[in-house]
């Protein structure tokens, strides 16, 4: 059966798993911000080197990690081929048609490559060592602050916590109905392009009606468990920041400022 | 005799088509097992809904502890009563084991550090403990319903509902629910009531007391042997004996009334010698 | 023979890191118009195994003939539809596969799929539905306004209206009352009597005594026996103990009387057969 879990997470003691969501999230956003600032060569390199490193702390074969830059392959391949056809510059080194390949243009296309892999490598870092309810979790800490301006945090939280807890049993009846529905004779081989686009709400329908269902009978097991709305409620699963949360922000407040010292010693 | 439930001239009426409940009454003392049985489709369902105020009668008052229900009572009579229900994954919100326990603790805001203990407690009278930190989806349906029982006896209700709990687990999670409910009632003795909604007479055979329903009507109600004896009556209404009981009534010399397995294996050796 | 599996192997995600082996050398046979019931602990590989009868999955080594169908890892998808055609699946709560705006039409479905014209589908569909017990009265209402009876036979009914050659029901009892089932075991007796071959996963081994007549054990996705019910069930308790299966039940209560002293002269595993044997044997010394 296909158990693809959403981004990947895989369990495990390292350095990283042990980290606060909210620490793991803080960093992976602020270190795209910045990197994306990166101009020059050892810039380029100094982001790097943090992901790298902290690639290793998590203590997960690389192969991980390839298999979630597998799926943009394409997308980092066509950004590289726009970088190469229309950077212009000196020197050229040779034309195609009407373009012309640039050392500007590699050096960019070079640059282009080794952002996405960065972000790709830092964001798996995030899933790979986070449940998803955690990132929840810590979703719900971070945002609520928002709770002043009339956001509904608390609901908006407990929504994506129990959806999430739904997502591989969906996709077990996605592919149930599937099973019987191929079973009597769906295809979506034949036929021109509407009959294909129709073939598919013999799936959407049971699984949407099967959703419904789910959710009438949730709800009534929620009330009886003495739910009455989100924000009344004490939590079981309380945050709390840990010694490595201070080293890790320690770590990127020295990276961020380590980076701007490259970067403007060496006018990139 | 305390009542743990009392209903009084119950009248519902589904989607302004169907009468399921006219004028039904039932009592339930503190301390009881009850098993409440009927074919698929009698009303006996329905009554646990609207026990526990999921869906409000037409007429009629249900009482619990001697506090009726209510649209200002029906939290405080929620907090009395823990009910299991049918589809093992519908009722499970938490991400893993230990959070859909907490769930309910957290509704009633009990401190987080107090938490880890009840659920502790909770998980171990079940035997779930070692499944802690399980994901819903790797577990069995019986798992999932002994995790069910935890959540609600971790809220610590004077009285438990189980509607058909086991409808939709295999033989093996059949039987360890039925062994934790078992279990359950030998260790908390009268203080706890338990009613158990099946159509499986061998579940209902373990009850103190069966009633039957049949489009909404009581048609038996006593003991497993008076029930069971009515052999005739059962099948009139859709129901079968348990084994033992069908086993008994083919039998020639045969049995004065309705024997459990234990006294008719002992009968048999009596006859024999 | 309608069904012939000869080394089949499967495994999930064969050939790469998370590869999940399910079934191990399974060679069985399921004789053409007889019931079949295939049994074993949740887990042995049963649903796995019926999925291969009409090409939901596919051998990853091994062969599967199903009539003149041969299935194996490289027969292509667009084959596969000939198969479906005379091979009907209902999987378990298959009430969850309904769709369609009326009872009817949903029943339509896998013969319009299969090629049928819309009257013919219209008269298949509303011969399954009459087979199933759904009523004319039924028959224009949406699917989701019945009740949970009425949709698991008018499910099944979507199942045979292709009037498939072969039937695999994967425990199709799960969730009924009493009466359910008897009608259930009726409805499988009544396929047989049209020629058709019938495939049951059960757990209860009272069924499987009532309707089938051969029996294929699965245990840890290898096939541990593969024989009638009348020898299978008369196999010593102690294979039944590490199979982690159950007698049924008239053979479970005789097993209780033999430790009690009372032996009877044979297993019995109906209640009728129980009844008789304690009516000559033991009441009547």
């Amino acid at each position: 059966m296909n158990n693809i879990m959403i981004g990947r997470f895989v369990p495990g003691n390292s350095w990283i798993h042990r980290l606060d969501p909210r620490t793991k999230m803080i960093v992976t956003f602020v270190y795209i911000i910045v990197m994306l600032w990166a101009s020059n060569w050892q810039t380029y390199a100094w982001t790097a080197a943090f992901v790298v490193a902290m690639v290793k702390l998590t203590d997960q074969p690389f192969k991980l990690y390839w298999d979630g830059l597998k799926p943009i392959f394409w997308l980092i391949l066509f950004t590289v081929i726009l970088q190469l056809l229309f950077t212009p510059g000196t020197p050229i080194l040779f034309s195609v048609g009407p373009f012309q390949v640039t050392v500007p243009g590699i050096l960019n296309a070079i640059y282009v490559m080794v952002r996405f892999v960065l972000i790709i490598l830092m964001s798996t870092i995030l899933t790979l060592t986070t449940p998803p309810t955690s990132i929840a979790n810590a979703l719900e800490s971070l945002l609520s602050p928002l709770k002043k301006i009339g956001v509904p945090v608390a609901e908006l939280a407990l929504m994506l916590a129990i959806a999430l807890r739904f997502v591989p049993l969906l996709m077990d009846e996605m592919q149930k109905i599937m099973n019987a529905q191929k079973s009597r004779g769906m295809s979506f081989s034949t036929g021109g392009p509407i009959k294909r686009a129709k073939a598919i709400i013999p799936l959407l329908i049971p699984l949407f009606i099967g959703a419904l269902q789910r959710a009438l009978d949730l709800a009534n097991a929620m009330e009886v468990r003495g739910f009455k709305d989100a924000v009344q409620r004490t939590k079981y699963r309380i945050l709390s920041y840990q010694k490595i949360d201070k080293v890790a922000f320690a770590a990127l407040i020295g990276f961020v400022i380590i980076f701007f010292v490259i970067k403007t010693w060496l006018h990139g | 005799m305390t009542q743990a439930i009392k209903i009084n001239n119950l009248k519902y009426t589904y989607d302004d088509k169907d009468t399921v409940f006219d004028d039904f009454n039932l009592e339930i003392n503190a301390g009881q097992w009850l098993a409440l049985v009927g074919h698929n489709g009698s009303g006996k369902s329905t009554l646990a809904k609207l026990i526990l105020g999921l869906i409000e009668a037409d007429n009629g008052t249900i009482t619990v502890f001697g506090e009726q229900l209510r649209i200002d009572t029906v939290h405080h009579v929620r907090e009395q009563i823990g009910m299991v229900f049918q589809n093992p994954d519908n009722q499970f919100v938490g991400a893993t084991v230990a959070d859909d326990v907490a769930f309910g603790l957290e509704n009633k805001e009990m401190l987080s550090s107090d938490m880890p203990n009840v659920i502790d407690e909770a998980l171990t009278i079940v035997g779930m403990q070692d499944f802690k930190d399980r994901e819903p989806h790797m577990l069995s349906g019986g798992q999932k319903q002994r995790v069910a029982l935890a959540s609600v006896l971790a809220l610590q209700p004077k009285i438990i509902i189980l509607d058909e709990a086991t409808a939709m687990l295999d033989p093996d999670g059949r039987a360890t629910v039925m062994a934790t409910l078992q279990d359950l009632k030998q260790r908390f003795g009268s203080e706890l009531t338990l009613i158990t909604i099946t159509h499986d007479m061998n579940e209902a055979m373990l009850a103190d007391r069966v009633v039957v329903i049949n489009d909404g009507q009581l048609i038996l109600d006593g003991a497993p042997s008076e029930v069971f004896s009515q052999y005739d009556v059962m099948h009139h209404n859709g129901l079968e004996l348990p084994f033992v009981g069908e086993l008994a009534v083919r039998l020639d010399p045969k049995p004065d009334g309705y024997l459990d397995e234990r006294e008719l294996i002992k009968w048999l050796s009596d006859l024999k010698k | 023979m309608a069904i012939r599996f000869e080394k089949v192997n499967f495994s999930y995600g064969a050939g790469t890191t998370l590869a999940q082996s399910i079934l191990h050398d399974v060679t069985l046979e399921m004789p053409t118009g007889q019931v079949t019931a295939i049994v074993g602990q949740t887990g042995s590989g049963k649903s796995t195994l019926i999925q291969h009868i009409n090409g939901l999955l596919k051998p990853t080594s091994g062969r599967v003939t199903i009539d003149n169908f041969e299935l194996t890892h490289h027969t292509k998808e667009k084959e596969l539809v000939k198969l479906r055609k005379s091979v009907g699946i209902a999987f378990q709560f298959p009430e969850n596969q309904l769709f369609a705006n009326t009872v009817l039409e949903d029943v339509m479905y896998a013969p319009v799929n299969f090629g049928a014209t819309k009257s013919e589908a219209k008269l298949a569909a509303e011969h399954a539905l009459t087979r199933t017990g759904v009523v004319r009265e039924l028959w224009g209402k949406s699917p989701f306004e019945l009740s949970g009876g009425q949709m698991r036979r008018v499910a099944m009914a979507g199942t045979l209206s292709s009037d498939p050659s072969v039937v695999v029901m994967d425990e199709p009892a799960a969730g009924l009352d009493p009466k359910g089932q008897g009608e259930l075991l009726q409805l499988v007796l009544e396929l047989k009597k049209l020629g058709k071959t019938i495939v049951i996963i059960s757990h209860q081994m009272d069924h499987v005594i009532a309707v089938a007549d051969h029996v294929v054990v699965m245990h840890e996705g290898r096939v541990v026996a593969q024989e009638s019910p009348q020898i299978l069930f008369n196999r010593d308790i102690t294979w039944f103990k590490t199979m982690k299966l159950d007698l049924p039940k008239a053979g479970q209560l005789a097993e209780k009387l033999r430790d009690e002293g009372i032996t009877l002269s044979r297993r019995p595993l109906t209640l009728n057969e129980l009844a008789d044997l304690i009516n000559t044997e033991v009441s009547h010394e």
